[in-house]
């Protein structure tokens, strides 16, 4: 039985099709041109395949074009899309200010000598299915629908829309407020000397409503020309918007960070990724404990991962004839900031563009294509190499202070007995994560430190402790929070964490109840931001923004955050924790205090959050 | 159902949202508005978005059909949240179709130290800048690929001291006289018809009268 399945109103109706004809059928139709999917095209047809291209835009590229995101940030190079870059920075040192531009000549050229059929301004709007098996697309190009067949499709979208609409299953979003990262607009901007682009992050929207979507579009590009280039001369806002997390598939074989950080990667990986786990919003609080543990609870936040990626990470559970080859592939949210990038997303396009050549060429269904297969074309181009397992790395160029950053690989430790000298330091990070792994074995050593007189030493083995569960260090604890310590420490090239926050975040990991007053006077008091933590210059400039407290913004996120998880825990706490929010959220004097900027900016939709966190917990516990 | 449906998120639409406000529903495409004239000149010109946010916007909605009803119309639209239809009383078209035009370029943005000429394509300078659009005459069933090939051909006779900036995503369209006009009860009233994104404005305010 053949279906068609659409998206109605945001709900999915399938429908059974008695007869259906092709208008033509491809080996591969791709669906969103953009990073993944002009390369899944182009290598398809190179491959010998046919190929039809589907695209909402004017060009091809997406975010390496329209988009204005012309780098790569991190990653490991090599595979087939070599080529073309180099064709373009050539092509660009001649004849454009920007690799954009010459990506959007050449690639579209390229395509079009390969025999790539072009459909742009077009979208689709129905998915026909063999029972689980995607077999052809209804397109939207001009307000005239056509119906296409295709061997294999591949949902390039980023957003999942061709998965969401045969009905694959999907998730979104994090699971404290269900909002994803902060969108951003990036401009083209000519500063005198050299054209370049640059970008501004706003608030989270979610893209599949399309009245907060549109309400997103005509604040951000309205927002961007009044307020932000000065002493620049805007050539154009790029077409395409910003955003940065989306929908993800659930895969044959997802990827979890948990897994990443236990060191239990696949077998059978298509490609590595390596870059940090980059959060771009400052409410990490609200981020989840398998972020919040690495990136608050020990301070790595900016240090790089290696994410060995399986193949059937891109192919949606339980079907056949799709695959996902985009940012929107099954990984969990965890890891999806760091699974994201350009060279991600032109690997995966890469091994999608195999595996279709592989089902096509062998007339077999996608899920009987044997992996051996795939890595040898894999490793042949570069795309997959063993030596891209580059396990945990400090990398970058620069220092949060400014001064050069020195790569290099990161050693957990493995002896009680180093724990000390390293956290004694203003980065203790490595210890209190290598914690983790050492277990029980790290407990007599850390508890000796929790009685040194190193404030240090003391302070980081009581988080170390709270890394295991243990909360023989919740009175140093409740003390840094109290204090209000304002000590950033100094792991990271960027985001480093405050120490009074990372008190208050372990304290809410422990459930600490003994912390609640505390928190509650926090959140409750409105002379908390003129405490000296608050106008010390405890972040340091790098991480300054005009008319937003950042300090104040991260303590408070994190008590709300702890007494969210406390009250999770001790129901008999809930009601005095509920009442504690009423309070603190009775008017906008919180917002007042955090921001002086729109609420629909970054800073004001972060500190919107802040209440909505609260409200929802209210509302969990059914106070 | 709203008093008035229009079609793009140009010029005149922002004129006609100013009228009526969230009576109106703006429906595009696109994930940004005024581009009819900004692909032209490379510049925004007057401020559109705070305009188009008196009335309700969608953007990123492709249209799928127009039809009459006893009462109004029906419009449906395919977007992120897939189809759904909305209902007017009048529905004002102010895009471009390919019929409604007597040619078309593709207009590039260049910098140049000197004035460039090309055979065949006109160049204009913007200011005292050395910027200057250059608009490379296309047919009007050309699509983006040829029209980007016969730009391919003029920037590979670049100087040294020449590069290209930005290309447009959008044809400048040169409308036929006659506009606007209704048919059918819709009225087309194509931005770009207007010279001057001002003037556009004008004429969306003086059609929602």
């Amino acid at each position: 039985m053949t279906y068609l399945s659409e998206i109605r109103n945001g709900k999915q109706i399938l429908q059974e099709v008695a007869a259906l004809t092709f208008e033509k059928t491809y080996d591969v139709i791709v669906c969103g041109l953009g990073t993944a999917g002009s390369n899944a095209a182009l290598f398809s047809a190179e491959n010998g395949l046919s190929v039809l291209g589907v695209e909402t835009l004017t060009c091809a590229g997406g975010n390496h074009t329209l988009g204005g995101v012309v780098g790569y940030y991190f990653g490991c190079p090599g595979g087939r899309y070599e080529e073309m870059d180099k064709t373009v920075f050539d092509f660009a040192k001649r004849y454009t200010s920007t690799t954009a531009e010459s990506r959007k000549f050449l690639m579209e050229q390229a395509l079009v000598e390969k025999g790539v059929g072009l459909l742009y301004e077009a979208t689709v709007c129905g998915v026909y299915l063999e029972e689980n098996t995607v077999i052809g697309l209804r397109v939207l190009q001009n307000g005239h629908l056509t119906d296409y067949g295709a061997k294999v499709v591949m949902d390039c979208t980023a957003e999942a829309y061709v998965a969401a609409m045969a009905g694959c299953e999907t998730v979104c979003g994090r699971s404290s407020d269900g909002q994803m990262q902060p969108y951003t607009l990036v401009s083209l901007v000519y500063d005198g000397e050299k054209y370049r682009f640059t970008n501004v992050d706003f608030g989270r929207v979610d893209q599949y409503d399309s009245k907060a979507l549109s309400e997103a579009v005509l604040f951000c590009r309205s927002y961007h020309v009044q307020e932000e280039h000065a002493g620049t001369t805007l050539i154009s806002q790029m077409p395409m918007m910003g955003f940065r997390e989306g929908r993800r598939i659930v895969a044959e074989q997802p990827v979890k960070l948990d897994d990443v950080f236990a060191g239990c990667q696949t077998g059978t990986p298509m490609f590595y990724s390596y870059a940090d786990l980059d959060k771009h919003g400052w409410d990490i609080a609200f981020d989840g404990e398998g972020l919040g543990d690495w990136a608050i609870g020990a301070n790595l936040g900016a240090y790089n991962v290696t994410v060995a990626v399986p193949y059937k990470a891109i192919l949606p559970k339980g079907f056949d004839g799709l695959l996902v080859p985009c940012r929107a592939l099954g990984v969990d949210r965890d890891v999806s900031s760091c699974v994201r990038m350009n060279l991600d997303m032109k690997k995966a396009a890469e091994a999608a563009a195999q595996w279709a050549t592989l089902a096509v060429t062998q007339n077999k269904s996608l899920n009987d294509v044997s992996y051996a297969a795939l890595a040898q074309a894999l490793k042949e181009s570069g795309c997959l190499k063993e030596s891209d397992d580059r396990g945990f790395r400090i990398d970058g160029t620069v220092n949060w202070d400014g001064t050069p950053l020195t790569p290099k690989q990161v050693q957990w430790l493995t002896d009680p007995a180093e724990l000390e000298s390293h956290l004694k330091t203003e980065t203790p990070g490595i210890a209190i994560w290598s914690v983790r792994y050492m277990g029980e074995k790290a407990v007599p050593a850390l508890l000796k430190l929790l009685i040194s007189p190193d404030e240090n030493t003391k302070k980081h083995a009581a988080f170390a402790l709270a890394m295991l569960g243990r909360n023989e260090g919740a009175e140093i604890l409740r003390e840094t929070a109290a204090a209000r310590d304002g000590l950033m420490l100094k792991d990271c090239r960027k985001n480093n964490t405050l120490r009074g926050c990372m008190a208050i975040y372990w304290l809410g990991r422990l459930a600490d109840r003994t912390i609640v007053p505390e928190l509650t006077h926090l959140i409750c008091d409105e002379n908390e931001n003129q405490k000296p933590v608050y106008s010390n210059g405890a972040l340091t400039t790098r991480y300054k923004v005009a008319g937003f407290d950042g300090v104040y913004f991260q303590f408070l996120s994190q008590a709300v955050m702890a007494l969210v998880r406390i009250g999770d825990v001790h129901r008999d706490l809930q009601a005095e924790i509920a009442q504690a929010f009423t309070v603190a959220f009775a008017s906008d004097g919180y917002y007042d205090r955090i921001t002086k900027r729109p609420r629909q900016s970054s800073e004001g939709n972060m500190a919107l959050t802040i209440k909505t966190v609260a409200l929802a917990a209210i509302e969990k516990w059914a106070l | 159902m709203y008093e008035v449906i229009v079609l793009g998120a140009t010029f005149a639409a922002a004129g006609i949202a100013e009228t009526y406000g969230k009576d109106c529903l703006v429906i595009e495409q696109r994930m940004d508005a005024g581009y009819e004239f900004f692909c032209a000149h490379f510049d925004s010109g007057p401020e559109v978005y705070p305009y188009l946010q008196k009335a309700d916007v969608r953007f990123g909605s492709h249209i799928v059909s127009v039809e009459k009803t006893q009462v109004g119309f029906v419009c449906t639209t395919h977007g992120v949240e897939g189809f759904c239809t909305f209902e007017a009383k009048r529905i004002i078209d102010t895009r471009v179709t390919p019929q409604m035009c007597e040619s078309k370029a593709f207009p590039i943005l260049i910098a140049s130290e000197e004035p460039p000429a090309f055979a065949g394509v006109s160049c204009k300078r913007i200011g005292e800048t050395n910027h200057y659009i250059v608009s490379i005459p296309v047919s009007l069933s050309s699509g983006y690929p040829e029209a980007r090939t016969a730009a391919l051909d003029v920037v590979k006779q670049f100087s040294q001291t020449q590069k290209l900036i930005y290309s447009a995503d959008q044809f400048d369209y040169r409308v036929k006289d006659g506009y606007p006009k209704e048919e059918n009860g819709i009225l087309y009233l194509p931005s770009k018809a207007f010279v001057s994104p001002g003037r556009a404005f004008q004429a969306g305010k003086e059609a929602a009268r």
